[in-house]
């Protein structure tokens, strides 16, 4: 087994007073993709901004969650002085959002957000733009030179969403956070960007993909948590958990999600990526070891 | 990795409707570029073109109309050629506008911006001090400002500012507030930026394009406040020319048959006002009306 990229113990989210995320522990490690499953409302969108640090005005979060840099520095990301949390985010951790275009500046291009995220981490001036357009193609964009002049509101939302997972990735963060990015994409981009993220993994990389889609967890996930009223309700290899699940709540789920609501069956891989290229099923079929 | 999915979508979509309000929008930008340019030439150029000493007096040609002989706009009661008091005004009102708003816009974004993000008590003597200006009378501020600094164009433009920021704070406040929790600024978080990154990159260009309409707004006003200004004393002497002056002087003959002493300074001072909001509107990004509709 892998060393942890991110060990999380105990974390607590409080929001205007209430506890939304209670005692969460998960370990990520390197070269693996774990999906942070649950209901909408139930955390897991706070979880990771608590992670990196942007918790919504208000919010308030302890506990403990060590983060193990590419050089092997590892420190508490909860108790991280916040130039040191600064420096962090983007080369330690990359965070898509679910609103693609709305986390795009509307008055900047997309190869001045690029060039930015690099200039803010000290990339060579000369290298940045050969950065940026290599990060938009990593991203499955085509002509990443037209797009670059591109202004957000001239992207489709496919477009937006590959430009800001290029964005979250050009620093070539430790560990990418996908906070629901595909979920308002069609299925045959949902599944190109998934391979996008997937492909995170290969150099020791991890990845945190949180979703609401039993289907893409199975698809894309070596592991599953599932989160439950801000604790984690069973955690396990993907085709454990969701082949067998053994909490409630998991089952509740996984029923919920299967056709016709048969008990206890897997839900269906087959949903959302349905018809997608034959090279993507093959990727999918490796995803779910 | 299978093909990206459609071209620049919103383009490829409606072509026509994209292109439209933008074309629209610039040929505003244009043209009031075109007029605004067409002044500060005039203005710096006024010793050339104008025919006549702004200030010499002229006996014999008292009162004439526009399109007299030697005086294209006519004279004023003194006999002094509008012409050339127009064109030298033009350099007092045009200064005196254009730097009274720039501090009073910036003065203002910068305090607004500070009210929204600084820690509270900040927050608190901004909008306090903010409440409290703007309760009380213009002139009273102006009047203490002038006893304190002495008469001249830049207690004018002082004394503006003074008592102009407010509104532009208010709003800028208002609008960084608003943007703070935007996905985009905590996208921009999200890549590791400084707060003053964030701050003068996402939020302050975000927040401009109300803050722009004010700033146009306060041009007219820093014009037309010179004017009251120099009318109590306060702002540029009498002897020196500056539209708010003539318009001083002219306020007498409104209804004694030579309404054109009051037009051509109100006209020039409302023409002003038109090219900077024209301009204003003009150079907000193409993209940002669509931005801020999310």
């Amino acid at each position: 087994m892998t060393a942890p990229v991110l060990d999380v113990s105990g974390l607590r989210v409080d929001v205007g007073g209430r506890r939304v995320v209670d005692g969460l522990d998960l370990v990520l490690r390197a070269g693996e993709a774990t999906a942070l499953v649950g209901r909408s409302g139930s955390g897991k969108s706070l979880t990771a901004r608590a992670l990196t640090g942007l918790l919504p005005e208000g919010a308030a979060r302890s506990g403990a969650a060590r983060f193990t840099s590419w050089d092997g520095t590892a420190a508490d990301l909860l108790s991280l002085p916040p130039g040191r949390m600064r420096a962090l985010r983007g080369p330690g951790i990359g965070h898509a959002f679910q609103e693609a275009q709305a986390s795009l500046n509307p008055t900047v291009t997309v190869g001045a957000h690029l060039k930015e995220a690099l200039k803010a981490h000290g990339a060579e001036r000369s290298r940045r733009r050969a950065r940026g357009l290599a990060a938009l193609r990593g991203a499955g964009l085509e002509d990443p030179e037209r797009l670059w002049r591109a202004y957000p509101f001239e992207l489709s939302g496919g477009q937006a969403q590959r430009v800001a997972l290029a964005l979250a990735c050009v620093l070539e963060p430790r560990l990418l956070i996908a906070d629901e990015v595909t979920s308002a994409l069609d299925p045959l981009t949902q599944a190109a960007v998934l391979d996008v993220l997937r492909a995170r993994t290969g150099a020791g990389g991890s990845l945190l993909l949180i979703t609401h889609d039993l289907a893409v967890a199975a698809r894309w996930a070596d592991r599953v948590a599932v989160l439950d009223r801000g604790r984690i309700a069973e955690a396990g290899p993907a085709d454990e958990v969701l082949r067998s699940p053994r909490h409630p709540f998991t089952r509740e789920l996984v029923r919920a999600a299967a056709p016709g609501g048969r008990d206890g069956t897997r839900p269906a891989p087959s949903g959302p990526a349905a018809g997608a290229p034959a090279a993507v099923a093959s990727r999918a079929a490796g995803g779910a070891r | 990795m299978s093909r990206t999915t459609a071209p620049l979508a919103p383009r490829a979509a409606t072509p026509a409707a994209l292109l439209a309000p933008r074309v629209r929008g610039r040929g505003g930008l244009a043209a009031g570029l075109a007029v605004l340019a067409a002044m500060v030439l005039a203005a710096a150029l006024a010793p050339l073109l104008a025919g006549h000493d702004p200030l010499a007096t002229d006996t014999s040609a008292t009162g004439l109309p526009p399109g007299s002989p030697g005086h294209p706009l006519g004279t004023d009661q003194l006999g002094r050629d509008l012409l050339s008091r127009m064109l030298y005004g033009a350099r007092y009102s045009l200064l005196v506008g254009a730097s009274a708003a720039l501090l009073t816009v910036v003065a203002g974004t910068a305090l607004g911006a500070a009210a929204a993000l600084a820690p509270r008590w900040v927050d608190a003597l901004v909008t306090r001090v903010a409440d409290a200006l703007l309760a009380l009378p213009m002139i009273l501020v102006a009047l203490t400002l002038a006893a304190v600094a002495g008469p001249s164009p830049a207690t004018v433009v002082l004394a503006i500012a003074a008592t102009g920021w407010m509104p532009v704070a208010l709003i800028a406040r208002a609008e960084v507030r608003a943007l703070r929790e935007r996905p985009f600024v905590r996208a921009a978080r999200s890549l590791g930026h400084s707060r003053t990154r964030v701050l003068l990159r996402h939020l302050v260009p975000n927040a401009l394009p109300p803050v722009a309409a004010v700033a146009a707004f306060e041009v007219g006003h820093a014009i037309l406040t010179e004017s009251t200004l120099s009318f109590l004393g306060l702002g540029i002497p009498p002897n020196i020319p500056s539209w708010g002056n003539m318009l001083t002087d002219a306020r007498a003959l409104l209804l004694t048959g030579q309404w054109y002493t009051v037009a051509l300074p109100a006209g020039a001072i409302v023409a002003t006002i038109i090219a900077v909001n024209a301009v204003s509107t003009g150079l907000e990004r193409p993209g940002a009306g669509e931005g801020r509709t999310w």
